[in-house]
């Protein structure tokens, strides 16, 4: 990975809520549900600008842990489809991340309410014909 | 009906039709998870009606499901004026695949799911604790992506408003009731009936309750003789709540069901949770069937409370409330008849299909999509 490579949040298809201590993150193509720690949240919310590599190991005051595990961490969300790479030059903002200390990042994954995300809770699925006919896999 | 199925035609090339081509209908482009089945779900029959009554106000309707695939592409290809998007986890993941449809968007939401989740769980304890918050985000995405956002009541689209600061919400008609003839109350023993399938889980955890609590007090005093609960209901489910008196009559088609509605004395919305405007308590209304039913089969009628129930409502909290209205129904016929008429005629003024046109034009207008 280069440390000139900007990571955006793959927004539209990946939506977030920050609560007290946790930010959830929600795949809506894959319906798979996450949520970060308070210290994961911090790296999270860095990815808001879309910066460099580069630019969050300078923001950070405790770089050489981070550049550790960065390259790792970036897989992992980006193998999820949370992240994405950018490569059309469109980032939100140039401003620097905000200084941080890297305390860690475990993001916990949840598949097990596709089924809520995925066909309309409202109207689940009939056992025999009734909405919504889930798509056959 | 002027519904399109059919792919954008090759556009117009001569003068005389580029003229022509300005003066299309307005084109509206209605999105569902999967195919229409009206007769099974109150959803579906809320975006059948909505197709219905855009083609009455002379748009060009293309209804996309998802289920069939490239739904996007279909859309893009219908070129329409606007979407409507049905359901929460549709307009999640369609709407990435839109943004390039420079139109606006309408979020079709039926009810607050998320509400209706976090009460769920109350009387369900195996539903995941984190569907109401996971719900509750996703639909924040929705209110506040949409271009606009319509809910079936005001009391629903406030809520919305207030937990979603920012978004555009408003109530409007979700059913445009058929005009029926107000029935004559059927003469013999009280008979009750409800319409609902179990896969929706008001439906299930409500009759379920109904049947073990109160029923067999009705029926065993000689108060009430049948029970018809009328919908898809799994084979296992009904041999659990086989009582005495109680019959499931499966999904049945209009005539049959209105027999069965005929011979009926009350219907029931015994419903202890849910979200959205309940349509089955407006087709025992338009038919002139007295309701007997809990605050939630009759959300988005009224604000009511005691002594302000909706017309043609009665509504019961516990068991003791519910078998008095059923044993005040067998015994007084005036009171039947005073409910039934005045059931009837809310349904006719509040729920007709020129309320329902007025409503949806005002979307349309909201919209800025006009036909």
């Amino acid at each position: 990975m280069s440390i000139e490579q900007r990571h955006r949040i793959n927004t539209p298809s990946v939506i977030y809520d920050r609560a007290v201590g946790q930010t959830v993150v929600i795949n809506l193509l894959t319906g798979h549900y996450f949520r970060l720690d308070e210290a994961s949240s911090m790296l999270w919310e860095r990815l808001e600008t879309a910066p460099t590599a580069a630019a969050l190991m300078a923001s950070c005051t405790n770089p050489d842990d981070l550049a550790a595990r960065l390259p790792a961490i970036l897989n992992e969300l980006q193998d999820h489809g949370l992240v994405a790479a950018v490569t059309d030059g469109t980032i939100p903002t140039d401003q620097p991340p905000a200084s941080w200390t890297f305390a860690g990042f475990t993001l916990e994954s949840f598949t097990d309410l596709e089924d809520i995300l995925g066909l309309d809770p409202i109207h689940e699925a009939d056992p025999t014909a009734g909405w919504p006919q889930a798509r056959a896999a | 009906m002027n519904v399109s199925l059919l792919e954008r035609p090759t556009p117009l090339r001569t003068g005389a039709a580029v003229i022509a081509s300005r003066w299309r209908p307005t084109r509206i482009a209605v999105c569902e998870a999967g195919p229409l089945t009206p007769d099974r779900d109150a959803g579906c029959r809320a975006v059948s009606d909505l197709v219905a009554t855009l083609s009455s106000l002379g748009c060009e309707v293309f209804v996309g499901d998802e289920s069939a695939g490239s739904l996007p592409g279909h859309v893009q290809r219908f070129s329409p004026d606007a979407v409507v998007i049905s359901r929460p986890g549709l307009f999640a993941r369609l709407h990435a695949s839109l943004t390039d449809i420079a139109v606006p968007k309408l979020f079709f939401a039926h009810d607050l799911h998320h509400v209706r989740l976090s009460l769920q769980r109350a009387f369900d304890p195996a539903l995941d604790p984190r569907a109401a918050e996971v719900m509750r985000l996703v639909e924040g995405f929705c209110f506040r992506t949409a271009d606009l956002s319509v809910l079936p009541t005001t009391a629903e689209a406030a809520a919305a408003t207030t937990a979603f600061p920012g978004a555009a919400i408003v109530a409007a008609p979700y059913f445009a009731m058929p005009t029926e003839p107000r029935m004559p109350r059927p003469p013999g023993p009280v008979r009750l009936v409800f319409v609902g399938g179990a896969a929706h889980a008001p439906n299930r955890d409500g009759v379920a309750w109904f049947i073990r609590e109160i029923w067999p007090t009705l029926h065993a005093s000689g108060i009430a003789q049948c029970l018809a609960v009328c919908g898809a209901w799994p084979r296992a489910l009904v041999d659990s709540l086989a009582r005495p008196g109680v019959e499931f009559h499966g999904p049945l088609s209009e005539p049959a069901l209105a027999a069965v509605m005929r011979s009926s004395t009350a219907g029931i919305a015994p419903l202890r949770f849910g979200a959205g405007l309940k349509r089955k308590t407006l087709d025992y209304l338009s038919r002139g069937l007295p309701v007997l039913s809990t605050v939630f089969g009759v959300q988005g009628l009224f604000p009511c409370g005691p002594g302000r129930d909706p017309p043609g409502v009665i509504v019961c909290a516990g068991p003791a409330d519910w078998i008095a209205a059923v044993r005040r129904l067998g015994r007084d016929a005036t009171a039947w008849q005073t409910l039934s008429e005045a059931g009837h005629d809310f349904i006719t003024t509040e729920f007709s299909s020129a309320v329902h046109r007025d409503g949806i034009h005002r979307i349309l207008q909201a919209l800025g999509v006009c036909p």
